[in-house]
């Protein structure tokens, strides 16, 4: 079997790219070594056999510039998680899957209700990222915060994840403070269409139950693209973390499609849409009661795009779109705050343009109006149900002065619907590359809008009519500075290592000024905080189909002012140090496939006023870990059917990762199901 | 990339659609700044008036006659408060109406009446707060006068023109009492049914430090006596 697995390995590899075809074996070179016994071939991976350098191996991303670039020589630090690697993680939900990014750290407050912190920007606001699906951001129109629950697709449905680390608000504007995650949707090459249909059930050591249903349709004629994406989740009543409380359970369902429509070969026509609902635990920042709430996030995009343009011109892009977010909740069922009778609102428009100006110089120009508004109890009366007005306005360049040398620079001014003024951001890099590495250097500023909560809330007892805690149209702009110089280096064809060193200032973090009783309100932290970070992730083609990706990362900080307690930047609520390690492969002839995943993060100490009435909320939380992982092997029932089994755990049962005294602790839940998927 | 060559219709087409949207960015660019509004979310403390100032007081004398008529008829309006100052770090600004002002006279053997404590409850846009005067000392038949006595001390050395007061600040979840270190009461009016003056005072201790000075003009809700023995309270 083994021998039949290694010809086929062979005919595949040299059919699969006629470069391979014309140099297939005898005669092929790899590493300046001939290439002479088929175990030679399996050590150096296809990768190796194809003779792909290390810029082809890494392939392109469009998450750091907003264009298709390579990934090797991209401005800022990036991980990236396939599709294949996505669907055996046994993570069934995003956040899951991006505990294992260097860099990222990841607290679970309830099911289906995660906070997502990068480099540090720990806390319990979860507003420091730009999350993009397919392009379009899904941040929410109140106060930027992500609510993962709403983003309308599963790990089954990603084609991969790009993770942008560091400050690139002169790419995406505002709330790219720390970074951004680019979720590309599931695809397939022209000329195909998939069908996936899945189902798979089961249970948690708490003694709930949990189940998924998805649905996915890509249709791919060349120049038409059609996709359909649909999902439901349910998870039981999971364990509270204090008090033998339980958690609300969370019913979650999503649909999401597409239309590209692509003319002549240049003109793009993209109209893009989705729906999601949930149900689940309330806990936030502001509301540290843990009850149902319900939530409804509605999103529509639309893209004009022609490329390959003569002349000056390269590409001109022009887009719109919109999204909408609804919070309901039974009021009756709290004593403090709740974000019931949300309605919110945002759109805008905006227009790229890219030039080539010279054969090694290119540039971008653009700008976007942005339309925000808010209709919610806890907003100022003046600004209520009030339109604003945004805009920003973007440049940048990249040069390449040698055919190894790239540099780029991408400057933006953004005045955000409740900023006062304009704020600029940019981001320098030099990428210096090589057949089989690369060495970056980076300097970037970027910044967080303030939110409506924090420039125009107005919490208004219900009880006495005092204002628990007003917004303050002041509040300046929190700003993360940041230099870092990362690495990308393959000593062999089937192993590659990816370090960073970053040191981050952040300025002007909000902070809670919970303590007077005249007047609580948000105000910026005159106090800066300066950090140290490192990461380092690696790749190794290990052979028989089996990948494995080691990553860690450590955060120290240099300079913190234990006055004021802000959104972010505090070194207690930051796990010093994070590793993971996540393997997985196939077998007997892909018909097995299996992912395993596990990770430790050291301990941290939350202590924080939140909710309103303010308490301070103090959590020690221990040394955490989190092992995953699906086992999935094909059947054939007349048609393709893939018998899955996912495990997803949260170490130590007892120990809770959140701030929120009503967090689920760690535990258990395993699934098995059946999918029908027709590649 | 594989590009396919455009024609020429094309080509012009699209330099014109491009030409026209750099146009359009430097337009954009260039008008919606004036677009963009400041936000107007002013805190509750800044739609708050210094009744105090000598600007004011014709509006702040307004404003008592018709709280006086108020009380009067179906105590609607109890009294009538405006300070501002710093209190914790913050800057206060308060224009109240009381909802609750509690007298406490002490019937004298002689029968004449001494203003001994006075108690005042408001609410600002941000907190609820107590003052009290314990005290006040003079004859509730004084009437009108002005009669200033120092705030500050203890309840062990109480002296004629000494006033001990404090300040008690609550919201829904907390509260604080910030005692007088030194100030005046400048008392105005003491009536049977009314009680009016100024102060000026320094509160509190170490972080919880603030000074406040205002003005009020306030009619009980409730008129506690205490009679000195042998006295008669004439009921």
């Amino acid at each position: 079997m083994m021998g039949r697995n290694r010809a086929t390995l062979l005919v595949a590899a040299a059919l699969m790219l006629g470069r391979t075809a014309a140099a297939a074996p005898p005669g092929v070179v790899v590493d300046d070594k001939p290439i002479t016994d088929v175990q030679d071939i399996e050590d150096v991976g296809l990768a190796g056999l194809l003779n792909l350098d290390l810029e082809d191996q890494l392939g392109t991303t469009t998450a750091v510039s907003r264009t298709s670039e390579s990934l090797l020589r991209a401005a800022a630090t990036v991980s990236s998680i396939d599709s294949f690697e996505a669907r055996l993680s046994g993570a069934r939900t995003l956040p899951e899957l991006l505990r294992f990014v260097p860099g990222v750290q990841v607290s679970r407050n309830a099911a289906g209700n995660h906070l997502v912190a990068v480099r540090g920007t720990a806390g319990i606001t979860g507003n420091n990222l730009v999350v993009l699906l397919d392009g379009v951001p899904l941040n929410s129109p109140v106060d930027a915060s992500v609510d993962w629950d709403l983003v309308p697709i599963t790990p089954f449905d990603v084609e991969r994840i790009e993770v942008v680390r560091g400050p690139v608000s002169s790419i995406y504007g505002a709330n790219a403070y720390a970074g951004v995650v680019n979720i590309v949707t599931h695809d397939t090459v022209s000329g195909r269409h998939v069908v996936a249909v899945r189902g798979l059930g089961g249970g948690d050591s708490a003694g709930g139950t949990t189940g998924d249903a998805g649905f996915r349709f890509i249709h791919n004629r060349g120049w038409l693209k059609l996709k359909w994406l649909a999902n439901a989740t349910r998870d039981d009543v999971l364990q509270a973390g204090d008090g033998g409380a339980s958690s609300p359970p969370r019913i979650s369902v999503s649909s999401s499609g597409s239309l590209i429509a692509t003319l002549r070969g240049q003109h793009t026509f993209a109209l893009q849409g989705g729906v999601s609902g949930s149900r689940r635990s309330s806990l936030d920042q502001l509301v540290i009661e843990s009850n149902p709430q319900e939530r409804g996030l509605a999103f529509l995009s639309a893209r004009y795009e022609a490329s390959g343009l003569p002349g000056l011109f390269d590409t001109i892009a022009a887009w719109t779109r919109g999204r909408v977010l609804a919070i309901r909740t039974d009021d009756t069922q709290y004593r403090g705050f709740h974000y019931g009778d949300t309605d919110a609102a945002e759109g805008g428009a905006g227009l790229d343009l890219a030039f080539d100006i010279r054969k090694n110089l290119k540039a971008t120009l653009g700008t976007e109006a942005i339309l925000n508004g808010v209709d919610a109890p806890y907003i100022h009366p003046a600004e209520n149900a009030k339109l604003r007005v945004g805009y920003g306005l973007y440049a940048g360049a990249s040069y390449f002065p040698t055919d190894s040398l790239d540099l780029q620079l991408s400057v933006r001014g953004d005045r955000s619907p409740v900023m006062a003024r304009l704020t600029p951001s940019f981001r320098l890099s030099a990428v210096y590359h090589a057949a089989s590495w690369a060495v970056r250097a980076a300097a970037g500023s970027a910044f967080r809008s303030p939110s409506y909560v924090e420039a125009a809330g107005r919490f208004v007892s219900p009880s006495s009519g005092l204002i628990l805690l007003e917004g303050s149209p002041d509040v300046a702009a929190p700003r993360n500075q940041a230099l870092e110089i990362g690495a990308t280096i393959a000593p062999l064809t089937t192993l590659r290592v990816s370090p960073t060193v970053y040191l981050s200032r952040l300025e002007n973090t909000v902070a809670h000024d919970f303590e007077p009783l005249v007047r609580k309100t948000f105000v910026n932290d005159p106090a800066a905080r300066l950090l140290l970070g490192a990461e380092i992730e690696g790749s190794w083609e290990a052979g028989d189909g089996l990948k494995l990706i080691p990553s860690a990362s450590y955060i120290r900080f240099l300079r913190h002012d234990r006055g004021l307690v802000p959104t972010v930047g505090i070194p207690e609520q930051n796990a010093t140090f994070i590793a993971g390690l996540r393997a997985h492969g196939t077998f007997l002839n892909e018909r097995w496939g299996y992912g395993v995943r596990g990770m430790v993060a050291s301990p941290r100490r939350y202590r924080v006023l939140a909710g309103i009435p303010p308490q301070i909320l103090d959590r020690r939380v221990p040394t955490t870990g989190y092992v995953s992982g699906t086992v999935e092997h094909k059947v054939w029932l007349r048609m393709p059917f893939w018998l899955s089994l996912r495990v997803e755990s949260h170490l130590p049962h007892d120990a809770v990762e959140s701030p929120f005294p009503q967090a689920v602790s760690g535990g258990t839940s395993a699934l098995i199901g059946l999918e029908y998927r027709t590649e | 990339m594989n590009r396919r060559a455009p024609t020429a219709g094309v080509s012009r087409a699209a330099n014109t659609a491009a030409s026209a949207s750099a146009a359009a960015i430097v337009l954009i660019a260039s008008g919606l700044p004036g677009c963009a509004d400041p936000l107007d979310a002013a805190s509750a403390t800044a739609s708050q008036r210094n009744l105090c100032l000598d600007e004011n007081a014709t509006l702040f004398q307004a404003l008592a006659d018709e709280c006086r008529r108020a009380w009067e008829h179906d105590l609607s309006c109890v009294g009538i408060v405006g300070f501002h100052g710093d209190l914790e770090g913050a800057p206060v600004m308060a224009d109240s109406r009381f909802f609750g002002v509690r007298f406490v006279n002490v019937i004298r053997r002689d029968g004449s009446a001494l203003r001994q404590q006075v108690r005042l409850d408001g609410r600002t846009p941000h907190f609820e707060f107590s003052v009290a005067f314990m005290g006040v000392g003079g004859l509730v038949a004084d009437g009108e006068l002005d009669r200033r006595t120092v705030l500050g001390g203890s309840a062990g050395d109480l002296e004629d023109d000494k006033v001990l007061a404090s300040l008690r600040i609550s919201t829904v979840a907390q509260s604080k009492d910030l005692g007088a270190r030194e100030g005046f009461l400048l008392t105005r009016t003491q009536k049977e049914g009314e009680q009016s003056g100024r102060f000026d005072v320094k509160l509190g201790q170490a972080r919880s430090i603030g000074a406040i000075e205002g003005c009020f003009i306030a009619f009980p809700t409730t008129v506690e006596l205490i009679i000195e023995a042998g006295a008669d309270d004439g009921s």
